[in-house]
């Protein structure tokens, strides 16, 4: 208990189109530890996505809790959910999601920013994660000037940004071929033996849920296995 | 910098996939500088044209008329001493105000009836400051063209005195200086043939142009000297009129109930005077101007308002392009209020810039139609340059959203007007291809800024601007995380 990080308890979220309901989670209980590497995997539309949404606090359940370290994030009101997020959560997506008109270093100090830190500082901070997943010679670059696996590792930087509790991964290499998904995969990994990184990374691809520490597969809205 | 700000900024400057939108925010920041030029110029040549003719009509027209409800009356000299010493009164002056009939001599039919203004041009000149409206001008009964005349006519018939005509009436009945005229006072029984009138006439001579610039005192009147004029009605020692000046035209109708309470004519009926102010006088002229000012106001309002709407529907097409964004800053940890900011930011700094520039353009050309013949030196023209050198010196502190060819075209543009300014002064008598005075009463354009009016119309506008920001933002920031990063 004293290692979990993350609890989520009996968690619900259904969908209302108007009249009816469409039930997407229905009852899901996990755990993660820190430091740990989970991949959720599953069938599409399963709901693996909308667990993450939740667990990163980006929109809230139907019934059920999920503690980071013993405390409800969903207990908070929208402006301190929104600081959670801010601060705890860092968020990759398969898209990269990065604002076209800022440059590297920028989109990268943008967390930093939103938590108003002084612009030096934030930048500062960016540009040694940028120089740590190896992009220092782009900080200026915009996203459309960068690659897509370039654009996935500022991505990650920016999710890194103010050290988050847990960084969570939406199929962060399914946009990418296979030989830049494994350096991702690597950078994933390195920053999780060197800072002791949590990870939850949704993913369809084989080889990555293979890599990772626990294996929890999502089967019609519910956790049907944890390897 | 916030990052609201930084976002807000780039937003506007955006130039590479969503360029068209740098283009619109251009547009937009051009529709509210349009709108606030438009404005000013209007209401400052409606506001200079009324506060000119004020001016003029006040430089020559007597804050107050006292009047006797009897009409003549005498011993006029005690009332305007009565009235000179009450309290903000400059001077005073007396005046026989009547219309005749003038025939010019040579010519065989009375050509015009004019106002005949009889006057003691000492104390007259303390009020209206007549002689300073006719050149080269003495006295009304010695003159070298009375003289002239004399010799001329060799004592066939009499003078008996000096006319001071309108400049407009001496153009219009075709006489000059030196001319003489027959008044037509009154008609008196012809001992010739019993039952039937003659024309009683006297002759005088034109010894001056009275020339104010206000076309219908110069197209109306006719100055005798005040004794001629009581020998000539036969109405010696009496007045029609008391002309009244005061310290400030503004003052007029207190000094007016003063006059009447502190003045009286013969005891009985009719012993309080009456009294006319300017503002009286004129109220129609200066109501009907306040009337057209609102009315061309609201109309061009209309302007700034389109510009408004430009600007919310730049935005709600801001905030579509960007839903995706506004998904993954609200992932971030960005606020409702944060994405709000962003987009109220950008509705702002459109009001600010559009204010800013319109206020340039619009107060430049109300200077360049003020000065415009001869006082204005050509060289100004370059001022124009101004506007491009003062938004690349804003560069350097603020986020515009203006690009490099942005830039370059108003630069070009710049230079072309003001060359073209240099090479062409504005001369709004060519412009409109008459003589503007008989139009206008006036010789020139007057502009008069109220600063106090630019300064409310650009808060204004930067607060409609602000509204409409208002809408499109709320909507960005009630945008659901999920759906929005989802959103194609």
């Amino acid at each position: 208990m004293n290692n979990n990080l993350i609890r989520v308890g009996d968690l619900y979220k259904s969908y209302y189109d108007g009249v009816t309901e469409l039930p997407v989670l229905k009852g899901i209980d996990l755990e993660v530890k820190k430091a740990e590497i989970v991949a959720v995997v599953g069938a599409s539309g399963v709901g693996k996505s909308t667990l993450l949404h939740l667990l990163g606090g980006l929109d809230r359940p139907t019934d059920g809790t999920v503690l980071y370290e013993g405390d409800d994030i969903f207990a908070l009101n929208d402006q301190e959910l929104d600081r959670f997020r801010n601060k705890e959560i860092g968020f990759v997506f398969q898209f990269h999601y990065l604002l076209p008109e800022l440059t590297a270093l920028e989109n990268v100090a943008m967390p930093g920013l939103i938590a108003r830190q002084k612009p030096d500082v934030a930048q500062n901070r960016a540009r040694e994660l940028l120089d740590y997943v190896g992009l220092v010679e782009r900080l200026e670059h915009r996203p459309s000037e960068l690659s897509g696996g370039e654009r996935q590792r500022v991505a990650i930087a920016r999710a890194l940004v103010n050290q988050p509790k847990v960084v969570l991964a939406d199929e962060p290499t399914g946009n990418l071929d296979q030989k830049t998904s494994e350096a991702v995969h690597d950078l994933l990994w390195t920053l999780n033996a060197q800072f002791d990184q949590t990870f939850i990374i949704v993913t369809h691809n084989q080889t990555l849920a293979q890599r990772a520490d626990r294996l929890i597969q999502l089967v019609d809205g519910q956790v049907s296995d944890q390897v | 910098m916030k990052y609201e700000w930084l976002i807000a900024s780039r937003y506007l400057k955006s130039r590479r996939k969503q360029a068209f939108i740098s283009i619109i925010s251009i547009i937009s920041v051009g529709g509210v500088s349009l709108g606030i030029a438009a404005v000013i110029i209007v209401v400052s040549t409606l506001d200079g044209f009324s506060h000119g003719l004020k001016e003029k009509f006040l430089a020559n027209e007597a804050h107050i008329i006292v009047q006797s409800a009897r009409g003549y009356f005498s011993d006029y000299q005690d009332k305007i001493e009565e009235i000179e010493a009450l309290d903000k009164v400059v001077a005073a002056s007396p005046l026989i105000l009547s219309q005749l009939a003038v025939q010019p001599q040579g010519s065989e039919s009375i050509e015009a009836t004019i106002y005949i203004k009889a006057i003691d041009l000492e104390q007259e000149d303390r009020v209206t400051g007549f002689s300073d409206f006719v050149k080269n001008f003495g006295a009304f009964n010695q003159s070298q063209f009375i003289n002239e005349a004399r010799i001329r006519l060799a004592g066939k018939e009499t003078i008996t005195g000096g006319i001071v005509l309108g400049y407009h009436v001496a153009r219009k009945i075709g006489v000059v200086p030196g001319d003489v005229l027959r008044l037509i006072s009154k008609m008196v029984p012809n001992p010739a043939t019993p039952g039937s009138f003659m024309p009683l006439m006297r002759n005088f001579v034109v010894v001056g142009l009275y020339q104010s610039g206000l076309y219908i005192h110069d197209n109306a009147f006719g100055f005798i000297d005040l004794q001629t004029a009581q020998k000539l009605y036969q109405k010696s020692d009496q007045i029609n009129m008391i002309e009244v000046r005061l310290v400030h035209a503004d003052m007029a109708s207190t000094v007016s109930d003063r006059i009447k309470q502190e003045v009286s004519f013969e005891p009985g009926l009719g012993a309080i005077p009456i009294t006319t102010t300017w503002m009286q006088s004129r109220s129609d002229f200066f109501q009907a101007f306040e009337l057209e000012k609102i009315v061309t106001m609201i109309v061009v309002a209309l302007i700034i308002l389109v510009a408004v709407f430009n600007i919310a529907s730049t935005l709600i097409l801001m905030v579509m392009e960007k839903t995706q964004d506004i998904g993954i800053l609200r992932a971030m940890g960005a606020s409702k209020q944060g994405i709000r900011n962003i987009f109220i930011f950008q509705g702002g700094t459109i009001g600010i810039l559009g204010a800013i520039l319109g206020t340039v353009l619009g107060v430049y050309i109300c200077w360049r139609l003020e000065f415009q013949v001869g006082s204005f030196p050509r060289w100004y023209g370059l001022l124009i340059l101004l506007v491009p050198v003062v938004l690349q010196v804003c560069r350097r502190f603020v986020s515009l959203p203006i690009s490099a060819t942005g830039f370059l075209f108003i630069w070009c543009i710049a230079a072309g007007l003001s060359l073209y300014f240099i090479a062409q002064p504005i001369y709004l008598d060519k412009i409109l291809g008459r003589d503007l005075s008989a139009v206008y009463q006036l010789n020139r354009l007057p502009v008069k800024i109220s600063w106090g009016f630019v300064v409310l119309m650009n808060l204004l506008s930067m607060a409609t601007c602000w509204l409409a920001a208002l809408y499109p933002a709320s909507k960005a920031s009630q945008l659901n995380p999920v759906e929005a990063l989802r959103h194609e």
